[in-house]
């Protein structure tokens, strides 16, 4: 029963994201490309001059690794896209409905993932056949892969709800934590590689598993992976995907019941 | 049925009164309000009873906090001897925000709720529902197109969804012609089901009330049938729930 639920909340996210479907559509596909092209035009122009590498990306492979960089943050930016929604919900004075009803947080986060999963999903799957047109891998290691993103998406969806219920319960604090999840994205180094950071980040960023998520599917792709070196980040990659939306549902629960709906 | 015992609401209300001029702008302080007082009731089996109160005496905060949307300060909540969490699925709310998807149809907002509370037969029961309700020919249009009577019914509909056993109506006629207010009224009177009303019709209380809870100030101050209330007034021969009203509010 509880997939019904779930399917409840998928289809319903679907039908209000399907009312307007240029919008839907246009910010799936173009979301991503804003950022992806901003950085293939800086990495192209210092490659056209005849540099190998740059700053830790060889000229050969800066595309994939831009492309994974690419997926991954929008994987990021649609996990993180709680906030937004209980905000639309709060507005719209439905956000009610959903809290008095006999769903778990955990529901909401399984729901609203796959609805968002499945609007980015198609535009995705493009991004990766590019990549695999410019830098051919098995197909195993497709599904690897896959596996890792999915991994990372839900992580990052305990910490959307996260930041999601603070909209919900403490909106002073919005700009506040868009400044700290921007800086977990810069901490991520989607586009970049580790080495142009300044030496005290560079901490922060070993400790950030959705950098080493990264980092360990760019490693497959480029054929620089093996297993027993790589073993460490995948167990925190698994971690993070366990604990992450087991502390974002103990968050949400607690700051609701503290703090309830503001502006009510 | 319901039992509600000692129940108080403080709130931390951030004082806008200094921030008039802009020296103390960036200072405010938080003022403790209290919102409902020690209130103590309860609802029994099948019986409509009426939460009546001037606006700001407490009543939608009690209702809050019976359907778990508020954590109450100090006080407790039992349904049937047992707590709240347990027993969601056996209430029903209706706000005076109809708690609808405006950008969807009026059929996906009642299924999705019928999911959410895990309704096996939902097509039935939407059917069913909008019978009676008389808003099935407007099923499957966005309900931003619907008028405020029609999303009044469809919200009390989406309240009714899962058969709940207990229900919170608060002001369930705000806002409708007479027809429909009529309409609505007939319909909570025959669903004999333990409700909750909150209302500011006076005549809509006095048809529809088993029994009535008098909050001023966020206290209950009177508890009893509508004959019961209207005996506070002395100073009447044939004193009516208007007269009452006024006097426990203390205008008169």
């Amino acid at each position: 029963m509880k997939l019904d639920k779930i399917t409840a909340i998928v289809r319903k996210e679907m039908m209000l994201n399907l009312r307007f479907k240029s919008t839907f559509f246009g910010r799936a596909f173009l979301d991503p490309l804003r950022f992806l092209l901003l950085f293939i035009i800086v990495y192209s122009s210092f490659f056209s001059i005849g540099t190998n590498s740059m700053a830790g990306v060889a000229a050969k492979k800066f595309l994939p690794f831009l492309i994974i960089g690419g997926i991954a943050h929008s994987l990021y930016i649609a996990g993180l896209g709680f906030d937004v929604k209980f905000k639309i919900e709060k507005y719209w004075e439905t956000l009610p409905g959903i809290l008095i009803a006999p769903v778990s947080p955990i529901i909401l986060i399984i729901g609203t993932g796959i609805a968002e999963l499945l609007r980015e999903i198609p535009f995705l799957f493009i991004y990766i056949v590019v990549g695999y047109c410019l830098a051919p891998i098995k197909f195993f290691d497709i599904f690897f892969i896959s596996m890792i993103f999915l991994l990372l998406y839900i992580g990052i969806l305990g910490l959307g709800l996260i930041k999601g219920v603070f909209e919900i319960s403490k909106e002073g604090l919005g700009l506040i934590l868009d400044y700290v999840f921007a800086a977990i994205g810069l901490l991520s180094c989607f586009y970049y590689h580790i080495s142009v950071l300044p030496t005290i980040i560079k901490p922060l960023v070993l400790i950030n598993p959705i950098y080493h998520a990264v980092s360990l599917i760019r490693a497959i792709w480029m054929n620089e992976f093996s297993l027993p070196s790589a073993l460490p980040y995948l167990i925190s990659i698994i971690l993070f995907a366990i604990i992450m939306p087991i502390i974002g549902c103990a968050v949400f629960k607690a700051i609701l019941k503290k703090f309830s709906i503001q502006g009510y | 049925m319901v039992e509600v015992k000692n129940l108080t609401k403080i709130f931390n209300i951030k004082s806008n009164v200094k921030k008039r001029n802009l020296r103390n702008f960036f200072f405010s302080h938080s003022i403790k309000f209290t919102a409902v007082n020690d209130v103590t009731f309860n609802i029994r089996k099948n019986e409509i009873f009426t939460l009546l109160g001037p606006n700001g005496s407490g009543k939608t905060t009690i209702i809050k906090m019976l359907c778990g949307l508020l954590e109450p300060t100090e006080g407790e909540i039992f349904i049937e001897g047992g707590c709240l969490s347990r027993h969601k699925n056996d209430v029903g709310v209706m706000f005076r925000t109809s708690m609808l998807y405006n950008r969807v149809t009026g059929y996906e907002n009642l299924r999705y709720f019928a999911r959410l509370y895990e309704v096996n037969d939902f097509d039935q029961r939407i059917e069913e529902l909008c019978d009676f309700l008389n808003i099935s020919a407007w099923l499957n249009e966005y309900v931003e197109h619907y008028s405020s009577g029609m999303r009044t019914k469809l919200a009390l509909a989406r309240a009714l969804i899962h058969d709940p056993r207990i229900l919170y109506l608060d002001e369930p006629t705000l806002g409708l012609d007479p027809n429909a207010a009529s309409e609505v009224r007939s319909y909570i009177k025959n669903l004999n089901k333990t409700i909750l009303l909150t209302s500011h019709c006076l005549d809509e209380v006095e048809e529809l009330s088993s029994r009535i809870g008098f909050l001023n100030k966020g206290e209950l101050i009177a508890i009893g049938t509508t004959e019961d209330l209207k005996k506070v007034v002395k100073d009447k021969p044939s004193p009516n729930l208007f007269d009452a009203f006024m006097h426990l509010a203390g205008k008169k």
